[in-house]
């Protein structure tokens, strides 16, 4: 591989790390617009019980994994696709999850910053960019922005449950 | 009456004047304007939809991608799409994933592989449920603490 192909390989690499990026932070920006009093349910959960959280993020997560890991090894139609239907619904609840804790992690920067009255907006996308700039280091990154993502997830499912158990 | 319930109360901090005074921002607008509907805690617009859509929501994707899946040629470039869409390197990860984690288990108990993914895959699934069903219990409890107080 020539000096070229190198440098367009980094650029590749760079450009699909924009777009997770940018396409993330464009479904969290509809989420926090379409139900800001639920993000900040999540959020409430992610305080009062993190470890809980964390752990049944990290719980959840195998457990998705597993079940699309087992349907996709069946051999009809059904199996890829129940597999396509857990994925899916992984990534919206860590979407959620993850936009409950960016917008906490920027309001806590903003905070750093002498700026505790900023938007919930401004607070996503300074947490995002945080967590996304975070995970470019090697190994304790992915670490840390796993962390979040499995608390996140959790926060997301005790919101949900508390949804549920809710007297209507 | 509420403190027990933190998340209300988190909600309840962000609705005093003093918060709503300093903080401007949508979440807070959306809150007021929910306060003044009356509707405080249990709007529709932010709150899960009831179990039976979600769940239909899924039975129903899963109904139609099964069709789309099992009436295209396989060859052509649109099923391939479909299956692997703008998601195809998640999906390519977690197929990864399933077969690396397939073949470990298969080399680490021969013939027996299958077996042992499928018993850690019920493992996990029982401790799920186990986070739901306390998670469950916690909520209930909150709930008639604040209904009996």
């Amino acid at each position: 591989m020539n000096g070229f192909e190198e440098v367009g390989l980094w650029l590749v690499r760079a450009l699909r790390f924009l777009g997770v990026y940018a396409s993330s932070l464009a479904f969290m920006t509809l989420v926090s617009a379409a139900a800001p009093i639920f993000l900040t349910r999540i959020v409430a959960e992610a305080r009062t019980s993190m470890k809980r959280c964390f752990l049944w993020g990290v719980v959840f997560v195998l457990n998705t994994i597993f079940m699309a890991g087992m349907a996709a090894q069946s051999g009809d139609i059904l199996g890829p696709v129940v597999s396509i239907a857990a994925i899916v619904i992984l990534l919206l609840i860590t979407l959620h999850g993850m936009a409950a804790i960016g917008t906490e992690i920027g309001k806590r920067v903003l905070m750093l910053h002498n700026k505790p009255n900023t938007s919930t907006l401004t607070q996503l996308y300074v947490g995002t960019t945080i967590l996304f700039l975070t995970a470019l280091i090697p190994i304790l990154g992915w670490l840390i922005l796993a962390g979040a993502l499995f608390t996140g997830i959790g926060a997301f499912l005790e919101s949900a449950v508390g949804d549920y158990t809710r007297p209507r | 009456m509420v403190q027990d319930d933190p998340s209300k109360q988190t909600i309840i901090d962000t609705e005093s004047p003093e918060s709503t005074d300093r903080n401007s921002d949508f979440a807070n607008r959306v809150l007021g304007e929910l306060k003044q509907s009356g509707d405080m805690y249990g709007s529709k617009r932010d709150r899960l939809p009831p179990a039976w859509q979600v769940i239909g929501a899924i039975g129903l994707l899963i109904a139609l991608s099964s069709v789309v899946v099992a009436l295209g040629n396989p060859e052509t470039d649109w099923h391939q799409r479909f299956l692997t869409g703008f998601m195809d390197g998640v999906l390519m990860f977690i197929g990864e994933l399933g077969e690396g984690l397939s073949k470990f288990l298969n080399h680490s108990f021969p013939n027996k592989g299958q077996h042992w993914l499928t018993g850690i895959t019920i493992g996990i699934t029982i401790i799920n449920l186990g986070f739901l069903l306390t998670s469950g219990i916690r909520h209930l409890q909150r709930h008639r603490q604040r209904s009996s107080s």
